[in-house]
Parts: structure tokens; sequence; C-alpha cells
């Protein structure tokens, strides 16, 4: 186990009240109870496919505002993790709690009505409908909302290549563009919390800064994001946490700083 | 000469326009769950019948009507929840069987409670027919016309339109992307079952004056509505109108000018002509699939 001190000084400021009598190792490892309750906590999760067990009983806390990596090899089960999460993929054990309410027996749909919004691998836009479709069904658990037009507006001006194709069918738009339109839609929901599955999949270099640009941008306006890389070196420079999966089994957690500089990390997954 | 032309033609159409609505109500089901619902013709059979029996009972056409065509939407919202929802996990073969069994079911409570008489329902109009240039056309055909154009806009616009519409295109393209966006697609596959027999209906009540209504007429037009789709490439609406047309007229050539002993043989040979040379249909989806 890798447990340090976080590096981020904002989230140590908001994870420490100033009162607290334990050293500042403990308080920080991110699953500690210092940081208050946890937007998401995961305990002992399992779940597999057929008879293989893809997860072997992981915990994982999220606390609100906070950005958290996940990283680690392909197959290790990143993917299914985030799917527990959203609630594709059935759990054989263990708890999901969001926001204090225990999720096990809750479908996806009900989950994005309640903040947990996925940006799926793959990005996975509807081809056939505009991109402006896309969006709008990006709102689909708020359609009753009034502020949604709004909301359109605002998210044309964070993406302006969006409006500028918004008469297009989805799958017209580079591989790039698609991954912005997942971001754009699952934004539409007003998520409480974000998870994004490998956002920089099959991009090329220039397009994955912009990607990241953009979850650094969230990241400051104060969503939760918990993002699954295999790209492990750009996912851990933006997140205040991060953990390393390996086969099924959380295998280090620390600080997205603290784990990039660690050796064995590096060696594994940062091409050393 | 041409008005021969012209009378055949104008049936084929009529033909068509009811083809074309059963055709859309297999497209609709097929593109929310892959699923070929041969229980499809058993709506157009609740509507026509369901209407004859009601006004039996002595309810005024212009309500009994409205209430066969809700009571085949209950049907398909029943064989949704009863009998597709509870086997989801099921493969889609299974599932096409399972609307096998269930059209023969309906079939059967129909022949028990309905009886096994050919009825006819009143025409539209008091005028049955009127005379244009040589031709001899049925009002009830102009009825057809007019209610299948209304029903495929109305479909057109939910699609286009509506959020629920595009709520249902989006589950048929990616179920799972679906629910990712809060849509509840389990509920969106029973509104799609719904919708689907609620077309069935109305076109099994505007065929009732000219073709009669029977228990069984559900085999025979739940089969060449389906054959419509193929033509058209199943999942394709347009295609599905544009099959139901083409098979409609085809019929209608055939029986006007070889014998209308090979009417019924139609449908099938185009089918088998279509599986040969083009198995994806007119409009099937060929473009979509993306690595």
């Amino acid at each position: 186990m890798i447990t340090t001190v976080t590096a981020d000084p904002q989230t140590q400021q908001r994870a420490r009240p100033a009162d607290d009598p334990r050293p500042a190792g403990e308080r920080a490892d991110g699953t500690d109870a210092a940081r208050g309750t946890p937007l998401l906590d995961l305990k002992g999760i399992r779940t597999g496919y057929g008879r293989i067990e893809a997860l072997h009983g992981l915990d994982v806390a999220i606390h609100p505002g906070e950005t958290v990596a996940l990283v680690g090899a392909n197959g290790a089960g990143k993917s299914t993790l985030l799917k527990v999460i959203s609630g594709l993929q059935p759990l054989t054990g263990g708890t999901v709690t969001f926001d204090g309410e225990n999720l096990n027996r809750r479908k996806a749909a009900d989950r994005v009505h309640r903040g947990i919004v996925q940006v799926p691998e793959g990005r996975q836009v509807f081809a056939g409908l505009s991109v402006e479709d896309n969006l709008m069904l990006g709102a689909f658990s708020r359609r009753r909302d009034k502020g949604v037009a709004d909301d359109l507006e605002a998210m044309y001006r964070r993406f302006p290549i969006l409006k500028e194709k918004r008469r297009l069918h989805a799958g017209n738009l580079s591989g790039g563009q698609q991954q912005m339109l997942a971001m754009g839609r699952a934004l539409m929901a007003k998520p409480r919390l974000l998870l994004l599955d490998e956002p920089s999949m099959g991009l090329a270099p220039l397009i994955i800064e912009e990607i990241f640009g953009i979850i650094t941008e969230l990241k400051r306006e104060g969503i939760t994001i918990f993002v699954v890389e295999q790209n492990a070196s750009e996912a851990l420079a933006i997140a205040d946490r991060g953990y390393v999966l390996e086969t099924g089994d959380i295998v280090a957690t620390g600080s997205g700083q603290t784990l990039l500089n660690d050796d064995s990390v590096k060696a594994a997954y940062l091409g050393g | 000469m041409f008005s021969e032309f012209f009378q055949f033609t104008f049936s084929g159409v009529t033909l068509g326009a009811i083809y074309a609505l059963v055709a859309l109500g297999f497209t609709l089901i097929y593109n929310a769950s892959h699923v070929i619902n041969f229980a499809q013709g058993e709506f157009l059979m609740i509507g026509g019948m369901g209407t004859v029996v009601l006004m039996d009972a002595g309810v005024p056409i212009y309500f009994a009507i409205p209430l066969a065509i809700a009571m085949a939407g209950v049907a398909g919202i029943l064989l949704h929840r009863l009998a597709i929802a509870p086997a989801k996990n099921a493969d889609v073969v299974t599932l096409i069987i399972i609307t096998i069994g269930a059209s023969i079911f309906l079939r059967g409570l129909a022949q028990v409670f309905w009886g096994k008489e050919y009825h006819a329902l009143p025409n539209f109009s008091a005028t049955e027919s009127i005379n244009l240039g040589g031709a001899i056309l049925l009002t009830q055909s102009l009825w057809i016309l007019g209610i299948a154009a209304v029903l495929v806009t109305a479909l057109g616009l939910f699609f286009t339109r509506t959020t629920l519409g595009k709520a249902l295109l989006a589950t048929s393209m990616n179920k799972d992307a679906a629910s990712l966006m809060g849509i509840k697609t389990g509920a969106i596959l029973m509104m799609a079952f719904g919708i689907s027999a609620v077309i069935g209906a109305a076109a099994g009540v505007i065929v009732a004056p000219i073709t009669l209504t029977s228990y069984d007429i559900g085999i025979m037009l739940g089969l060449k509505g389906f054959i419509a789709a193929a033509i058209g490439g199943l999942g394709s609406s347009t295609g599905a109108i544009l099959g139901g047309l083409l098979l409609g007229l085809a019929e209608a050539y055939t029986a006007g000018y070889i014998s209308s002993d090979y009417k019924d043989a139609v449908p099938f040979v185009i089918i088998l002509a279509i599986l040969f040379f083009l198995p994806n249909g007119l409009l099937g989806s060929r473009a979509v699939e993306r690595v």
C-alpha cells in the first residue's frame, strides 16, 4: 500500500480541520473520516462476468469536490468499476452508497436522476441523432426543468464547435468532437458526480490535451469527478487523488502527485 | 385501358397503405428491441373485431373504434409486461418465439369469446363508391389513405419533435447509453409496444369495411406487413412505408392483369427475391456500423 499526504494544498485545507488531533499521514489518506462523509462510498465491491470475478471486494471513497483518478492496465477492471457505480453492471457483493443512500437496488436510469452521470467508454453518442438532440437527451432526467434551454446555450459557449455542428448527425463528428459531445451531453444532466470512462481513448495527442484541459476546467468549477484512464500520467496529473487498480484489486492509493512520482507506479503504468 | 390501370393502382395504394401501417408497427418494435413481433397481426384483429363486438353491444361506431384501438394498445402493453419483460435476459430468437406464442394465444381467445364468423364493418361514409374517369373508387379507400397519412405524419412528428420519441430512437441506437441519460429503457420498450399496437389496430379498423374481419385475419395481414417491413429493410420507417406500397401495388397488378388466384403468392415471391438479392432490404442499415 502506498499511502501518502495529499499534494494539493487546497484539498488538504478542506480535508483537515485545524483541531484534528491525528497525525497528518493518517488524516489525508482519502478513505479517512477526516474528510467528512464521502459523496460516493464503495465498500467491498465484488462483481464479475459469468463465473469470472472481475472485482474482488474493493473500497473506494470520493468526497464532494474531489477529482479522483483510477488508473490501471487494460483489463484491470476499471470500466467495470465505473459501470458498477452507474448501475450498468450488477453487484455480487458490497455496497454502493451515494450521498448517504444505498443504491444497490437502483437501476442506471434512477441513478442519473440522483446525479450520477457517466460518460461511457468510446463516447457512445447517438450516431443517428443530431448533435443538439444528443445534448437535449443528456438533460432527459430534467426535461421538465425550465433551465434546460439556457444550459444548452451555456454548453454551446463551452464547446463552440458543437454549436457549429448542432444540426449534423453525431455520427459525422470526429472522435474528439464526439468526446466533447459525450461530455456536454453528460453535463446537461447537471451531474453531482461525473464519471469519465477513458476520455482519451483513441484520440490524437493534441485532442487529448484539449480534453484534459476541459476536465481541469470542470474540476475548477467544483464538479466531483471520477476519471478512469489508461493514460495514467495525464489522469494523475490533474487528479487530487488516485487509485491504482490491478486485476480487480486496488494496489495503491494516494495523492495524484505522489502516485506520479512513485517508482513502482512509474514502472508499471507510466513507461518507466 | 387507362381507367383499368388507374383502378388497379388505386386499390394497390390502398392495400399498400394498410401494409405500410402494419410494417411500421414491426419496425417500431424491431428498432426498440430487435424483436420481430409476430403478434403484430393480432393487433389488427383486436382493432377490427373489437369494434364489431362493441357495436354489437350497442356502442355507437365513433365510440367503438377508439375503444377497440385503446383495447389493442392495452393488449400491446400487456404483451410486453407479461411476456417480453419477464424474459428480459433471453436472446432475441426466444423473444420472437414468445411473440408467436402470444399471437396464437390472442387468436385463440378471440375465437373462443368473439366467435369464428366473418364480420363487416359499415363504410365510414354513406356513399360507398364514386366514379372517377371510368374507375370506381371506394370511399373507404379514401378514408384508409387519409387516416394512414395522418398516422404516418403523427409518428414522424413524434420521433422528430418530442423528447419521448427521441428517447425511443436513442434507446434503439444504444440501450446502455440511453439508460445513462436517465431514460428508463424498459418503460420506453413498453411504450413502443403500446404505440405499435395502436397503429396496428387502427389499420385493422379502417380496412375492415373492405376486407371483412374475423378472429384470424391477423395471420395473413401480419405476415404481409412483415414482408413489407423486410422489403424496406427492417428498422427503416421510410422503408416500411415504401415496402408496404410496393407490396400493395404488386398484389393489385397481379390480381388485375394475371389472376387474383396468385394475389396472395406475390408477397412470398417478393420476399424470396429480396432475401436472395437484397438481404438488407431497400433501405436497410448499411452505413451505421462503425468500428
